[in-house]
């Protein structure tokens, strides 16, 4: 029986991907043809519309428009380009240092948006034209942005690590989101060295010094953007509020500080909207989808027949944790994150358990194969966004990521295997 | 012929004393029918959430499942009167009472209109008040206490009535809340301490023994009424002695969870002034009394407990 | 058919702008309720969570009418136009099925099911919460025979875009 299910699953869901219909509605179609191997016709359907609707009955998912809302909020208000210049006074006086403030600021960017595509557009936006005044190659400029670009989303806070902690079974995400810090400031740092090693072979210079008083004023500008972070993930760490309140001081936050920067009018407020309702409308149908998906795994006893089969191979924790890798990095090529986090926690997490992984440091583990997936083709949205900003072929940006890509793996090996350097903030905190 | 495979899902761990009851209402019952009827357990929440497979009971994509009384409210308001205070007089008279058929009557079939009924109930214990600091003696001693409850209704009024501010939240977060000061306070039995770890951080533990909450066992109504007469009977059976079978395994559980706490917690076990809580709630139990929902059962409680 | 659906763009938009705009405000007034007010609120998180369902399906609703919603197109773009265009018909065919199969049919089904349970905080009728399923439907039904119709227009413009 589960053998069955397990192809049917499987098998209708490629198919429909192949087709390309949409990744929520594949779930959806696949798991309602398992499901009525084993239910009646009726009864299936109704099983199925209910978990569409309690799919998403969770507060914690509230979290994830908002955090959105914010991002797009902080886009809109003068809020990323003060950033840029944070990164600027931080690193602007290394080779290719305007790599360097485009990585930074992806860091700083992306962890108040937790969007890569957020980051990669509105840095993309702001750093190319500087750039190519510097006489930067394209390609390389746009390789650094695209690299960095998923920094953000280990960094805190970060709707993947929520979608993560939802379909766990509620893995602490003031834990997670700790854990995020080290792993995420690490993918900075080696895009960081890679831009440097090539910076050095194209020959490209330093910027201009800045004074110290342009220095001190542009830190200080910065301080209100920045100091959003500081409230909101210290107010979850603390326990003094929720995720999903945080998230909501957030919007409020950037709300009133893009008013008081004058850059938010009326006028923009349908755009806002429509951005967030188009970012959350596509993952919470897919986080809804994929909860009927898990049912119908659950059901049918897939994850705990998948689990035997790949324990079956081996059982050796290194061998399974390569193997696991492997195959996350392979799904990642052309899945994108939300989806493929909701679909492979549930088969994987009782494998990493079983070889006695902390789930804080499997969620990272996870995270930051399918954060390197985001930037590889064939699908790739930090790629696609980032190409597109920059102007440039896929095709040809890929040769300049090719480093990137190898020094990423090779901290991805680094991650996976010292648990504590994920776990050495959320031990620190008592989480 | 086939056996009839049905399909029971509940939300506790496989280690938890609840799953190993509803294992033995499994075996019994297979032995019983020589194997007609089988019975698959799905534990850990695997098909979902109380709620979730309530309303897969109602639907019969699941056949049977093991639910707190307080998640039927939502279905037949009568569930409600275990979240009135000091329902029971002791856990003997309560054990003693949810085992009568009378009462059984009155509270299982008010949900056949949805599509189940119940079938049996488990003792899931006596609910006490623990917090992190405060010492509560008497019912003064509860004001302005920060306490988490479920997030109903009834549970807001339950602790409203013994003087508490009630602050509903899931469950999962109530150790972080404790440990950060969003509540002062929670209530549950004592396995919460060690197997939720609320111990670390929640070091004083009182016997107000405020509610007795069962767990109920219900079934789909149309695949119990198309069964033969002597297969309800094995199920009814069945569920009977894991009943009895349960009760014992949970005084254990409870026996080892106290001295878990009391010993590698530094949890201390305080007795209170049982009656000066008994007083406040009063004005809530005649609510109860007077509701139309669960007058009938509630004047039925109180005729068998009287017969000391 | 074009301004009817810029119509129910619009609506969708307005839904969505009130409700995420409610839920903010809500969120943010739980946490001034327990820390300034040290009453917390009993019901707002029961509320939100409604509202968050209305919220996510129309979201995705109005996100079909933007064919935004993610799919893996690296094999259909390498077909001809004529086999795009097949390809999305079909798409949308399916989307359809599922729209009045599951969402509509099932929908009523489920609020037929819970119109007598009501939510533990609230007392709200569940079936205020499942209602969304079969609302949601109709909008994705009539994005799926708008977005099957103009398939051909779309296509070829984009052809003529590369
Ligand atoms: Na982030
Ligand atoms: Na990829």
């Amino acid at each position: 029986m589960t053998i069955i299910a397990g192809i049917v699953l499987f098998l209708s869901f490629f198919i429909l991907l192949f087709f390309s219909i949409p990744i929520a509605i594949s779930i959806i179609i696949s798991s309602i043809l398992t499901l009525l191997l084993i239910l009646p016709f009726d009864v299936t359907i109704i099983t199925a519309a209910q978990r569409m609707v309690t799919g998403i009955d969770n507060f914690t998912m509230l979290a994830i428009p908002l955090f959105v809302l914010a991002g797009i909020l902080m886009n809109n208000g003068g809020i990323a380009f003060r950033l840029v210049n944070f990164a600027k006074v931080l690193v602007g006086r290394m080779p290719g240092s305007l790599a360097h403030t485009n990585i930074v600021g992806n860091m700083l960017f992306g962890s108040i948006s937790g969007s890569s595509v957020a980051a990669a557009a509105a840095m993309g936006r702001i750093m190319t034209p500087l750039q190519q005044k510097q006489g930067y190659r394209k390609e390389y400029s746009a390789a650094a942005n695209i690299a960095s670009a998923p920094a953000g989303l280990l960094i805190p806070p970060s709707s993947m690590l929520i979608v993560y902690s939802l379909v766990s079974g509620g893995t602490s995400i003031a834990a997670l989101f700790m854990a995020g810090y080290i792993p995420g400031i690490l993918w900075g740092t080696t895009c960081m060295i890679v831009a440097y090693i090539l910076a050095k072979k194209e020959g490209y210079s330093v910027s201009e010094k800045i004074g110290w008083k342009d220095r001190l004023f542009l830190i200080l500008d910065a301080i209100p953007s920045l100091f959003l972070v500081i409230i909101v993930i210290g107010g979850i760490v603390a326990g003094v509020f929720t995720a999903t309140e945080g998230a909501a001081i957030a919007v409020l936050y950037a709300l009133i500080l893009s008013l008081i920067y004058k850059s938010f009018k009326l006028k923009d407020i349908p755009n806002i909207l429509k951005e967030t309702v188009e970012i959350t409308g596509m993952i919470l149908l897919l986080i809804t989808a994929s909860a009927l998906f898990s049912l119908v795994m659950s059901y049918t006893g897939l994850p705990e027949a998948i689990s035997n089969g790949i324990l079956s191979l081996t059982e050796n924790p290194i061998l399974l944790l390569l193997l696991m890798n492997i195959i996350l990095l392979v799904i990642g090529t052309f899945m994108d994150i939300t989806p493929a986090v909701l679909i492979f926690t549930p088969i994987f997490l009782p494998i990493a358990t079983s070889v006695g992984l902390d789930p804080v440091h499997f969620g990272i583990v996870i995270a930051f194969n399918l954060c390197i997936g985001n930037i590889t083709p064939p699908v790739g949205s930090a790629l696609f966004v980032g190409a597109s900003v920059a102007n440039v072929k896929i095709e040809s940006v890929i040769r300049t990521l090719v480093p990137y890509f190898i020094a990423l793996i090779i901290m991805l090996l680094v991650i996976t295997f010292i648990p504590q350097i994920s776990l050495f903030l959320p031990n620190l905190f008592g989480l | 012929a086939q056996p009839k495979e049905m399909v029971l899902g509940h939300n506790q761990p496989t280690t938890h004393p609840i799953h190993e009851s509803l294992v033995d209402f499994k075996e019994l019952l297979e032995e019983k029918s020589n194997g007609k009827l089988e019975l698959k357990i799905y534990a850990n929440g695997q098909l979902g959430s109380e709620r979730e497979v309530i309303e897969m009971t109602q639907t019969n994509a699941v056949q049977f499942t093991k639910v707190s009384a307080s998640a039927l409210e939502g279905f037949s308001e009568s569930y409600s009167l275990f979240s009135m205070p000091y329902l029971f007089k002791s856990q003997e008279k309560y054990r003693e009472i949810m085992k009568k058929p009378v009462i059984q009557e009155a509270f299982y079939n008010t949900t056949a209109d949805n599509g189940f009924i119940g079938i049996t109930y488990y003792d899931a214990g006596v609910r006490n008040m623990y917090t992190k600091d405060r010492i509560i003696k008497t019912n003064d001693d509860m004001h302005g206490l920060k306490t988490r409850v479920q997030p109903s209704k009834t549970s807001v009024q339950l602790i409203e009535s013994l003087g508490g501010t009630p602050t509903p939240m899931s469950f999962g977060e109530v150790y972080t809340a404790l440990q950060s000061g969003i509540i002062d306070a929670a209530e549950n039995n004592e396995s919460a301490l060690t197997d939720n770890k609320h111990g670390e951080v929640a070091k004083h533990y009182f016997y107000t023994e405020h509610a007795m909450v069962p767990d109920i066992l219900i079934m789909n109504v149309d695949t119990y009424n198309e069964l033969s007469e002597e297969e309800q009977t094995w199920i009814k059976e069945a569920a009977e002695e894991s009943t009895a079978l349960h009760e014992p395994r949970w005084d254990q559980k409870m026996k080892e969870s106290k001295e878990i706490a009391e010993e590698e917690m530094g949890v201390t076990f305080y007795e209170v002034d049982k009656s000066s809580f008994m007083e406040s709630v009063k004005p809530l139990q005649e609510s109860f009394q007077k509701n139309e929902a669960t007058r009938e059962q509630y004047n039925l409680i109180m005729e068998e407990g009287q017969d000391e | 058919m074009n301004n009817a659906k810029k119509i129910i763009d619009k609506t969708l938009l307005i839904i969505t702008g009130i409700l995420i705009s409610v839920m903010s405000i809500l969120s943010i007034w739980q946490v001034v309720a327990r820390y300034i007010l040290s009453t917390p609120s009993t019901v707002s998180e029961e509320i939100i969570r409604m509202l968050l369902i209305w919220f996510s399906l129309t979201s995705a609703a109005y996100v079909f009418g933007q064919q935004k919603h993610i799919a893996i197109v690296f094999f259909r773009d390498k077909l001809s136009i004529k086999g795009q265009i097949m390809i999305l018909r079909i798409s949308n065919i399916i989307l359809l099925l599922i729209a009045l199969v599951l969402m509509i049919w099932g929908g009523i089904q489920v609020v037929n099911l819970t119109l007598t349970q009501v939510a533990p905080s609230t007392g709200i009728s569940m079936a205020f919460m499942y209602g969304a399923l079969p609302i949601s439907g109709l909008f994705i039904t009539f994005y799926a025979l708008y977005n099957f119709t103009t398939v051909k227009l779309s296509i070829t413009e984009k052809g003529s875009d590369a």
